[in-house]
């Protein structure tokens, strides 16, 4: 089983107890990429939610022609990938390591279910990664009202 | 004692004003009710009284081309036996006593200008008491009575029951199933504003998740120097305020009145407790939460491509 270290400051875990983090690392790997690497691509299915632990990922949206912008930079203890938890479960952007990186994968199936078992854990999760999307959503926005008014 | 109606109330009146025989499935129809909520809300304002279903005549389809306001000044002493008195004549539709110049005013109908002028001299003025009459013939009439629209802003106290219907048309919520929309219909309550005015402002801690149930909004941002971009819009059976089950529960936009709006507010504690209380249902509010939020995100993303289609230049948030 992963170490809960890695997990305990994850900002989409935060909330949960050490016993609560226990079933979750169990189902959970890690795994490491060199910089450059892509870990998924845009509208692929979204099987994992990822939490990285070391390194520097960008989440990637296609602008056309070839052309991708970066609409968020992941560091450590920040996660992406949550489309692996919200319908209809495909990844809306594309992530790539910008330096050499180690992330932990949670598979989205298992950690479902997980959450249809332990209301507390399901609670806090959802609440947590509403929390993140919203945050998203409002530097998204801000982005774009940046460029409209800039 | 004043009957405490909401929107619905109004809205079921104002249809029923159209044609008081229309059916309560049209009316449920209509207002994209159940028709068992029509036919119980429609009992409740016969029974109180609110409303009555009558047949209204038309005077000039009938041949009673005439239609006269006549106003009477009268010794106030024999003023109850006089509008008795007027009151009995078939020719007169409404009678009421009244404050200033003219004790009492009267509307009646006549067939000819003749017969107007042979109810005054044979019938009003020979009335003990009556000392002078006006009469204004009427040309044309705009609005009356019949076609009156209840302003419900006039008409306190405001009730706001919410029926679980009307949680139901947010395809995400009808997910929940109907225990738990009937629980949380109970703890919500209605809510209308007119254009131009605000539900939440950003920055505001936010308390109530709100489903739009008629009219749009604008959700716009502060972009500095007190201007403001609008980010988006939603309208009839779409979710604005999530952010009130979110953490920390502030409101990442305002939301202004684009037409006059009427919206559901859930209490974000109802759906807490919820939560704690079913499992399932628990994963699904924050899943339909979380989805509504993605799918917003999933637009700014879009647009935000768009935008920069033939600009080089990439932009981060890091």
């Amino acid at each position: 089983m992963l170490s809960l270290e890695l997990l305990r400051n994850s900002e989409v875990f935060d909330g949960l107890s050490d016993d609560e983090l226990a079933p979750i690392a169990k189902m959970a790997t890690e795994a490491s990429y060199q910089a450059g690497e892509e870990i998924f691509a845009e509208n692929d299915e979204a099987r994992y939610l990822y939490v990285v632990t070391e390194g520097r990922v960008q989440v990637l949206i296609n602008v056309g022609r070839g052309r991708q912008v970066v609409v968020d930079t992941v560091t450590r203890d920040g996660s992406f990938g949550w489309s692996a938890l919200v319908p209809p479960y495909f990844y809306t952007g594309g992530a790539k390591c910008s330096e050499p990186t180690r992330v932990v994968a949670i598979p989205g199936d298992e950690l479902r279910a997980l959450c249809m078992d332990n209301c507390r854990i399901c609670h806090t999760i959802m609440e947590r990664l509403a929390s993140i999307i919203s945050a998203r959503l409002k530097d998204t926005r801000l982005q774009l009202i940046s460029l409209m008014y800039g | 004692m004043a009957h405490a109606i909401d929107e619905i109330d109004r809205r079921i009146i104002a249809l029923l004003q159209e044609d008081g025989r229309r059916p309560n499935v049209d009316v449920a129809a209509e207002l994209g009710l159940a028709e068992g909520t029509i036919r119980k809300r429609l009992e409740r304002l016969l029974t109180d009284s609110v409303i009555r279903i009558t047949a209204v005549v038309d005077p000039a389809r009938v041949g009673l081309n005439t239609s006269a306001v006549i106003t009477v000044q009268v010794d106030l002493s024999r003023v109850d036996e006089i509008v008795r008195q007027l009151a009995a004549f078939p020719e007169v539709q409404s009678v009421a006593i009244a404050t200033g110049n003219w004790d009492i005013i009267l509307e009646a109908v006549f067939p000819t200008d003749g017969q107007l002028l042979a109810f005054l001299k044979d019938r009003v003025s020979t009335i003990p008491g009556v000392r002078r009459t006006e009469t204004s013939h009427i040309l044309r009439r705009v609005k009356h009575v019949g076609t009156w629209e209840l302003p419900l802003e006039l008409a306190a106290p405001t009730s706001s029951v919410v029926e679980p219907e009307m949680l139901q048309q947010n395809p995400l919520l009808a997910e929940l199933g109907e225990a738990h929309i009937a629980e949380i219909a109970r703890k919500s309550r209605l809510k209308t504003l007119e254009a131009g005015e605000r539900l939440y402002h950003e920055n505001d801690m936010a308390e109530d998740v709100y489903v739009v149930y008629q009219g749009r909004l604008a959700l716009l941002m502060e972009v500095g120097q007190g201007r403001q971009a609008m980010i988006g819009s939603v309208g009839r059976r779409e979710i604005c305020g999530a952010a009130a089950v979110l953490t920390p529960p502030v409101q990442t936009e305002t939301a202004r009145c684009l037409e006059r709006t009427t919206v559901i507010a859930i209490p974000a504690s109802v759906l807490r407790e919820l939560c704690l209380k079913d499992c399932r249902i628990c994963h699904k509010v924050m899943e339909l939460i979380a989805t509504q939020v993605s799918t917003q995100l999933r637009d700014a993303r879009f647009q935000l491509t768009h935008m920069l289609k033939g600009d080089e230049r990439p932009v981060g948030t890091a």
